[in-house]
This record gives C-alpha cells, structure tokens and sequence, in this order.
C-alpha cells in the first residue's frame, strides 16, 4: 500500500486523533506507529492534533465554568426555598425540637472530592495559598486557576493539601476567577472537584474579605 | 555467513532524519521526557545502522514495523534502566512525573497552541463538540456517528472541514503583535481586530488572517 493511501486509510479510522487521546487498540497502535515513523505527514498530523486536542480541552473547561455558574444559580434558588421551608418548621417546632433541627441545619456535610476546595471562595483580599480538604488514598494534588473563559492561568502540585500561589499578581479586582483541585488517585486516575468561583477585593479594601482560613475555626 | 543487507539500508540523511522524528514522537509519548525521547531516537538508529551493517534487518517487514521493533525495545530497555536507578537513590525528585501535564504537549509551541484554540473559539459549536468527540473522549468517526445521529461519511466531512481551517491557523506565520483575547479568530478581514478599542499586545486575528 503507497504511503499516501495508508495515510487516508489511517485518517478515515480516526488513527491520528486517538494516538493522541490514547484510544487505539494494541494492533492499532503497532500499525500506526509503524507508518508514523516513516511518515511526515503524519508527524505534521500528530503536531496539529495535539494542539487541536489542547484546544477542546480547554473549550471544555471553559463549559465547566458555564455549567458550574447555572449550578450555582440552581442551588441559589434551591437554598432559599429549602430555607424557607425551615423556617417554616422551625417556628412551629416546640424548643427542644428547634434546637434540634438547629444543629442539623448547621452540621457540616463530609467533603467528597467535589467540595473538596476550602479557599479562596468568594471575595478575598489577596490569592496567596489554595487550601482543600484531603481526599482519602490521594498520592498528589494538582491546583489550576482559570480566568473566566476557561483558560489556565495558573498550575501546581503538591503532596499537601495547601499550596502557595505565585506570579498571579496581575490578576484584576472584582473580575470572576475559578480555580479547581484534582486529586490523583492512582496511575491516570483523577478526581476533580468542584470549579469555585473567587474575586480579589480592590486593592486597599479589606471589607467583606473571607482572609481567614475557613479550617482554623470561629 | 550471508551478509543480507536491507534493501532501505542505503538511507539519505533526509530519511534519517524523518525517521528520528518518528522515533522522537513515539518515545516521547510513551517516556514523557524529551531528553529520554532524544537518548532513545540516537539509540535506535544506531541499532537499526548495525542491524543492517550485519545483515539482521528483518527484510520482510516494512522499514516502519522493523525500527518500531527496535525503538520499542529501546524505550522498554530505558524504563528498566530508569526504573532500577530510581531504587537505588532516595531521591525523590528524580523520578519521573507521570502526573504531568500531556507530553506529547512539548511538541507544540504556545504561540501554535494559541492559534488554534483562538481558530477552534470561530468554529460553529457542533464542530466545536464534533472535535472534541474526536480528539479529547478519542472516538472513532462511527462512534461519534453512533452517539450524534449522523451519517459517518458526513462525520468524516465535518471534522476534514473543521481540521483544514486548524490547520490553517496552526501553520499560520507569526505576524506583528496586537491582542485581541476572547474573540473569535477573522478570516478575510486583516486588522479588524486591531481596530477594537480593547486590542493589547498582540494580535491572534491577525495572525489568522494572513
């Protein structure tokens, strides 16, 4: 088979775009590679698909910013009527009962890799450090702050479950900024949690600032 | 002793170097290390040189399936080495970081990065979720038929025809500078984008337009 005809083969199968995202079979992989070494077109191929493959990552991301910004207004709404509702029951309760539903009302619920991020949340002063909560059988952490089109503005690990932020000095006041941690949890396994929204007070503003780390208590 | 020479044994340096590409690109992806990549390209030429000065080029396979044999060794025979270093130094730092961001990711400057993801942000959003299908979940094209109700040949069509304007962002030269961070990549409509009164430091748009 000519080289040119080989080539077409291999792009009807999608063979470029899988090698990259790593979907082709054992005897898939042998065939391509085998032709890949002897082929520039196909290298050239292997180059664009890794920056295409880049590309809709982030696009992705960017549509996980937008679905966690509709989830957030959904759990809004849904807070103040479940809000409502308690208040409800709360004033009809006889005391004992409304120190009860008290308590219940205010427990914490367990992290799940999905709220796992503690700060920044909100408005803050400054992004100096990300904390979460840990996750259990986690080998690392990897932190990403996004601006509010999706795009990786900053990236790190760590073993800990705090991580200093620098060279983010640019960001600006008052403009919506995400960040997310993933929790490894084994070779190509990863959990990520929830994207929380932060915004930096302007400079000189303390007001209204959670500064303080949410895990050193009242 | 029958001295067999293979028949692609008299490689020009430019066939050389088209296969030391190649051998780059499947190591780096399997390593995740450039220099490892580099280390494991020389080896496998110097191999596959000798295997055809010595008459063990396997003449039935292709020139391809035979330096993949050898490069697939190589990097099995790096992994091990790599391997029994890191038992024997406590240095945590030294190994390798599988965590890593995609190391195919190296082979691609940001600035190629960038044009392609401003040109991906000018696509129609079923092209936009076509490719991701296809080059973030890794379907095959009659899956992706399968999951969106199209025909594969149409498929087929729509990626070709989302990919060649990619691809003409991605082989884009590099123009002057002016930015334009958020809008969607012009084609045919050179400097409108510098006109924006937000325009900063350097241009996507214009990139694209050349």
């Amino acid at each position: 088979m000519t080289d040119e005809l080989a080539c077409r083969r291999l792009e009807e199968e999608g063979a470029v775009e899988r090698y990259v995202a790593r979907t082709l079979s054992a005897g898939e992989l042998e065939e391509f590679e085998s032709h890949l070494i002897e082929c520039p077109r196909c290298q050239e191929e292997v180059r664009l698909a890794v920056a295409v493959r880049h590309a809709v990552g982030q696009a992705g991301a960017s549509r996980e910013i937008e679905s966690a910004r509709r989830f957030r207004v959904l759990r809004i709404a849904a807070g103040a009527g479940l809000a409502a509702a308690a208040a409800l029951v709360v004033a009809l309760a006889t005391p004992e009962l409304r120190r009860e539903l008290a308590g219940e009302l205010h427990r914490a619920p367990a992290a799940t890799a999905e709220e796992q991020p503690i700060a920044p949340r909100g408005v803050v002063a400054a992004l100096d450090t990300a904390r979460w909560h840990p996750l259990p059988g986690a080998e690392r952490y990897r932190v990403r702050v996004f601006d509010a089109v999706g795009e990786v503005l900053w990236e790190g690990e760590t073993t800990d479950t705090v991580l200093h932020v620098a060279g983010l000095e640019s960001l600006r006041s008052e403009a919506p900024y995400y960040w997310q941690v993933e929790t490894r949890l084994g070779w190509n396994r990863w959990e990520q949690s929830e994207l929380v929204e932060f915004r930096l007070l302007p400079v000189g503003r303390t007001d209204g600032a959670s500064s303080r780390d949410p895990l050193s208590g009242p | 002793m029958a001295m067999a020479m293979h028949p692609k044994s008299a490689l020009r340096s430019s066939e050389i170097e088209r296969l030391s590409a190649g051998i780059y690109l499947m190591a780096l992806r399997a390593l995740g290390d450039a220099h490892a990549a580099e280390e494991v390209s020389q080896e496998t030429l110097a191999r596959m040189l000798a295997a055809f000065e010595d008459g063990r080029a396997n003449q039935q396979a292709s020139l391809g399936a035979f330096v993949r044999g050898i490069a697939r060794h190589v990097i099995v025979d790096f992994i091990r080495a790599s391997t029994k270093d890191r038992r024997n130094s406590s240095d945590v730092a030294s190994t390798p970081d599988q965590s890593a961001a995609d190391p195919l990711d190296t082979l691609v400057s940001e600035e190629e990065r960038s044009r392609v993801r401003y040109a991906l942000r000018g696509l129609p959003a079923a092209d936009r979720e076509l490719l991701h299908l296809l080059f973030w979940e890794g379907l095959k094209p009659r899956e992706v038929s399968a999951r969106v109700g199209e025909p594969a040949g149409r498929i087929r069509t729509r990626k070709s025809r989302a990919l060649g304007r990619l691809r003409a962002a991605f082989l884009a030269a590099p123009g002057p500078s002016c930015n334009e961070p958020g809008v969607p990549p012009t084609y045919g409509s050179e400097g409108d984008c510098c006109a924006h009164e937000d325009a900063g430091p350097r241009c996507e748009n214009e990139v694209m337009s050349r």
